[in-house]
């Protein structure tokens, strides 16, 4: 499984829901795959999760998806904790596990080394935490997560990856200034967040 | 030589009403989302929080993931409050950082400062950050001098926080919230 299969299978389910991504190239792929308004890019290192968790839990009617990488979920690890205590049922977080800081020189990250961030979710209090290298068992991992009772935590590991190669991606059209009141727009205009009046 | 017995640490007592007054105060102010790490000011005002079904009260692992935290609050619709200690505001830089730039509406409240009533030694790096870091990151913020004027500044610091889209700070000395023994006599 390569990261624009996993990210084609997640946004299949994901569809308008709101999300989180955390920084690298990886959100540049995903913009060009499945790009919705109720999406930030780029969240700093360690927190999208975190973001997601506020928003899971102001939004009880609404999926809330997360979108990590590896040294990003690292990062956040005590958010885990967090979670395992509220156990927000409409959270879903999906980690693309390459074993490495890609983006910025393909250093190894911890996972290249055998730290195992399911049995961390697991130990963390999250029971629904997966792990998986097969797009089909992604696949049915994520239609659970998109209908049943979560947390989920699912980490699709995915096969060592070239940045010279898919790297090659579009910027995109908008900065994280601009997203996040989009992001915050879209969700007004659904009716699910009130308006904040300019007074 | 026979070392001295070491000093009593002296114990720290709330002003209930001051405690409850400040809740209140949260409130009328329409924040309705609280996220927050304890310390020795702020824990009465967090259970008193977590007490209120009106409010989504969060105990988070990390300060920087509590500003997370309330970012997604805001995002969801929310008014969020974050109480912390100053140390937790050291963390929390990059989140900050973060919550400034998407123009995160968020009042802090942070107890411990540089200056007022900080005994205790291993206190050293707290009293460091805080408004540095306020500073840094053009935060503002106002000292709690007296208690009684915390809910005035609760209402005026959430009007800005409104308006400026962006957040706020209280700071909260120990004597702020705690009923102090020498004051009293």
């Amino acid at each position: 499984m390569n990261r624009v299969e996993a990210l084609e299978i997640w946004a299949k389910y994901r569809g308008d829901s709101p999300a989180v991504t955390g920084p690298s190239f990886g959100g540049r792929v995903l913009y060009a795959i499945a790009h919705r308004p109720a999406t930030i890019y780029n969240m700093e290192l360690g927190y999208p999760t975190a973001v997601c968790l506020g928003l899971a839990l102001s939004l009880p009617s609404q999926r809330v998806y997360a979108v990590e990488g590896d040294g990003s979920m690292l990062a956040g690890l005590a958010t885990l904790t967090t979670i395992g205590r509220y156990q927000p049922e409409n959270l879903v977080i999906l980690v693309i596990d390459n074993r490495a800081y890609v983006t910025t020189g393909s250093i190894p990250s911890a996972t290249s080394a055998g730290t195992d961030l399911v049995a961390i979710a697991k130990g963390a209090g999250i029971a629904e935490a997966h792990r998986t290298t097969d797009p089909a068992e992604l696949d049915r991992v994520m239609a659970r997560a998109a209908t049943e009772k979560g947390p989920f935590f699912i980490v699709a590991s995915i096969e060592q990856e070239d940045m010279r190669a898919v790297g090659k991606s579009a910027a995109m059209p908008f900065d994280i200034v601009e997203s996040s009141i989009r992001f915050r727009r879209t969700l007004e205009d659904r009716g699910l967040v009130p308006p904040i009046w300019a007074v | 030589m026979v070392a001295e017995a070491p000093p009593v640490r002296a114990g720290y007592r709330h002003d209930a009403q001051l405690v409850a007054a400040t809740c209140v105060a949260i409130r009328r102010a329409g924040i309705d989302f609280a996220v927050h790490l304890p310390d020795t000011i702020n824990y009465p005002l967090i259970r008193a929080l977590d007490a209120d079904p009106d409010v989504i009260s969060v105990s988070c692992s990390r300060e920087d993931e509590g500003v997370a935290i309330a970012m997604g609050a805001y995002l969801g619709g929310h008014w969020p409050v974050l109480l912390t200690e100053g140390s937790g505001l050291g963390l929390a830089g990059l989140a900050l950082a973060r919550a400034v730039v998407q123009r995160t509406p968020l009042l802090i409240l942070a107890s411990h400062n540089s200056a007022l009533g900080e005994r205790h030694d291993y206190a050293a790096a707290t009293r460091r950050v805080t408004e540095p870091l306020l500073d840094a990151l053009t935060i503002p913020y106002v000292i709690a001098m007296r208690g009684s004027d915390i809910p005035m500044l609760i209402r005026e610091a959430q009007m800005t926080v409104h308006g400026d889209r962006r957040p706020v700070a209280i700071l909260l000395p120990r004597h702020s919230l705690h009923e102090i023994e020498e004051d009293r006599t």
